[in-house]
């Protein structure tokens, strides 16, 4: 055998007991681990292979609960006693592919929304889209707006152009409810987003905030990072139809089709007041 | 050649003595008026290209050196290295120029039976000690440090698992990684007490010993410290959670007469103590280094330091 083939060889085997290994600690259950783990060559006893184990597959757990804890508190609070086995399966269906933790755990909502047993309280589905937009724009990337690149709205016919967000903004939609779900599980207050009159006291802004689609089956909210907070706001529909068009890129004349707002200069003054604008592009401008 | 006789040095370091920052103590660090040496934070804490984290790495390294100690690399992985975890490690070193960039001699990454793209298992799984395995983690050490372009430090486990088939004695192993790979050791003396104790060695701390006396001293860049819960059955679990331990202290002890002066960190992860017990800590493992000095300085002199551990 030449040199080559028995370093190719070695390899393949490590690469082998490590993919034994990970399946053991990503097994559904310990049967399953023991089985995975058997032809790793791990030294010693059976109990001594049985002992760490355990140690691997306790520390992942609780890896994957306190990260997931520390994205989605107030899912946590809301699921209460069975949010531990709710980290464990989806630590098992989704393991991480990052070795950043903070990467983990987007598939939580779907995951939620997919379980029977939450069948009829789709607002908690939600509840986590929202904490999960919100870790997304706590980590995005800094960016100022271009406040120089408003002249092009002077220079270039309105074909031509299109509008950026900040890389923190986005659309977050939900069972009716899911914002008032989630502001009841963090313990905060509502705030008024765009389409909606000014609340005057603390309790009209839980009514208005609840109130932007009193009859829809859905809502949706915008979230966004202001200084280092992210924020929450409930969107009007016809605020989050246009946010989405923004969002893809569509140019100035379908986004000025469909403005929430009566015209261009309210609609960009709301997206400046708000912070969510970073620059207008040309549309030969790369994206 | 003996891998003890190695032809670079990254005995070097000046002696500085660090504590591991973590979140619950960022306002003490920056209302401290008196800081460590230096601090160790988790890189992959500051992986994120904006926000709050970017502003607070900033800020501490505003007011004090810093090195990056990784969880995430996974060095050891037959899969290989991730590129966009080394892409944001690279960013981050430059934007933090630390004093030292270190992860773990560990394996990670391995796509599940049936799979294609890897898994990431979130620990620091432990390497077979053969020649297949140190050529693995030889490889993608070596990748990390061309793109980093500085060497890097390599942390030995601990571990809960050793193999039928491991043809290297760990310090071996270790040597012959940082001979090859031209990267330096993070010798963490706590993982070499919890393996003893965990293979249940008569003696713990003489079982370190013996691991530390078998290691090339120009290869060891940095020892860190610390403490974990003790156990009454199953395995020692390296927690981060409790003072150093007495056994360690006499470990470092050892370390420092024998390998010489290094940066030293004390780390704690969990069960946070305050502030100011953390920086006591860091404190003792001076006054223990400067005891070690003052022995090699006035051999058979008649100095009782009674700081430091047999």
């Amino acid at each position: 055998m030449s040199a080559v083939t028995r370093t190719d060889a070695g390899r393949d085997l490590e690469a082998a007991r490590q993919q034994a290994i990970l399946a053991a600690l990503f097994a559904a259950d310990r049967a399953g681990a023991l089985a995975a783990v058997s032809g790793a060559r791990i030294r010693g006893s059976s109990g001594a292979l049985a002992a760490g184990l355990g140690a691997y597959r306790g520390n992942g757990l609780a890896i994957a609960e306190r990260a997931l804890q520390a994205t989605y508190p107030a899912t946590f609070d809301l699921l209460g006693e069975s949010a531990s086995s709710a980290a464990a399966h989806l630590w098992r269906a989704e393991p991480p592919r990052s070795g950043d933790l903070a990467d983990w755990g987007g598939g939580f909502a779907d995951w939620l929304a997919a379980q029977p047993s939450l069948a009829d309280w789709p607002q908690l589905a939600g509840c986590a889209r929202i904490e999960w937009a919100c870790h997304r724009a706590a980590r995005a990337a800094d960016a100022a707006m271009d406040v120089g690149s408003l002249a092009l709205l002077g220079t270039h016919a309105a074909e031509s152009l299109r509008l950026r967000l900040k890389p923190d903004v986005v659309v977050v939609r939900g069972a009716a409810g899911f914002h008032r779900t989630w502001l009841d599980a963090s313990g905060r207050e509502a705030s008024a987003g765009p389409g909606a009159a000014a609340p005057s006291s603390p309790d009209d802004r839980l009514e208005h905030a609840d109130g932007v689609q009193p009859t829809s089956s859905t809502e949706a909210v915008v979230v966004w990072r202001e200084a280092f907070a992210p924020r929450v706001e409930p969107l009007a529909p016809a605020w989050a139809e246009w946010l989405d068009s923004a969002l893809a890129g569509d140019a100035l004349p379908l986004l000025l089709a469909g403005s929430p707002e009566p015209d261009l200069e309210t609609t960009l003054a709301k997206l400046i007041s708000r912070g969510w604008l970073l620059d207008i592009l040309t549309t030969e401008d790369p994206a | 050649m003996s891998v003890r006789d190695i032809s670079f040095t990254f005995a070097d370091a000046r002696p500085r003595f660090g504590v591991g920052l973590r979140h619950p103590h960022y306002t003490d660090f920056a209302e401290a008026a008196t800081l460590p040496d230096f601090v160790e934070v988790h890189s992959e804490n500051f992986f994120a290209p904006g926000g709050a984290s970017r502003a607070l790495i900033d800020s501490v390294r505003a007011r004090c050196d810093v090195s990056l100690h990784g969880v995430g690399l996974g060095l050891g992985s037959a899969a290989g290295v991730d590129p966009l975890h080394l892409e944001r490690l690279a960013a981050l070193v430059v934007r933090v120029e630390p004093l030292s960039v270190s992860d773990h001699a560990c394996f990670a990454r391995a796509p599940l039976p049936g799979e294609t793209v890897p898994v990431h298992g979130a620990d620091l799984l432990p390497l077979a000690f053969t020649s297949a395995s140190l050529n693995i983690l030889c490889d993608n050490v070596s990748r990390v440090q061309d793109a980093l372009r500085r060497p890097i430090l390599v942390e030995n486990l601990s571990a809960y698992w050793a193999f039928e088939d491991d043809c290297f004695a760990e310090p071996e192993f270790l040597a012959a990684l940082c001979q090859r790979a031209g990267c330096g050791l993070l010798l963490d003396l706590n993982n070499l007490v919890v393996n003893a104790t965990n293979a249940r060695e008569a003696d713990v701390v003489a079982a370190a010993r013996r691991f530390i006396d078998a290691l090339p001293a120009a290869a060891v860049g940095e020892y860190h410290l610390a403490g974990c819960t003790p156990v009454e059955s199953g395995p020692m679990i390296d927690d981060h959670s409790r003072p150093v331990s007495d056994a360690v202290w006499a470990v470092y002890a050892h370390a420092l007469r024998v390998l010489g002066p290094r940066p030293t960190l004390v780390e704690w992860d969990l069960d946070l103590p305050p502030w100011a017990v953390l920086m006591a800590e860091a404190d003792r493992a001076g006054a223990i280094a400067g005891g070690v000095s003052g022995e090699s300085s006035d051999k058979g002199g008649s100095t009782t330091l009674s700081a430091v551990p047999a």
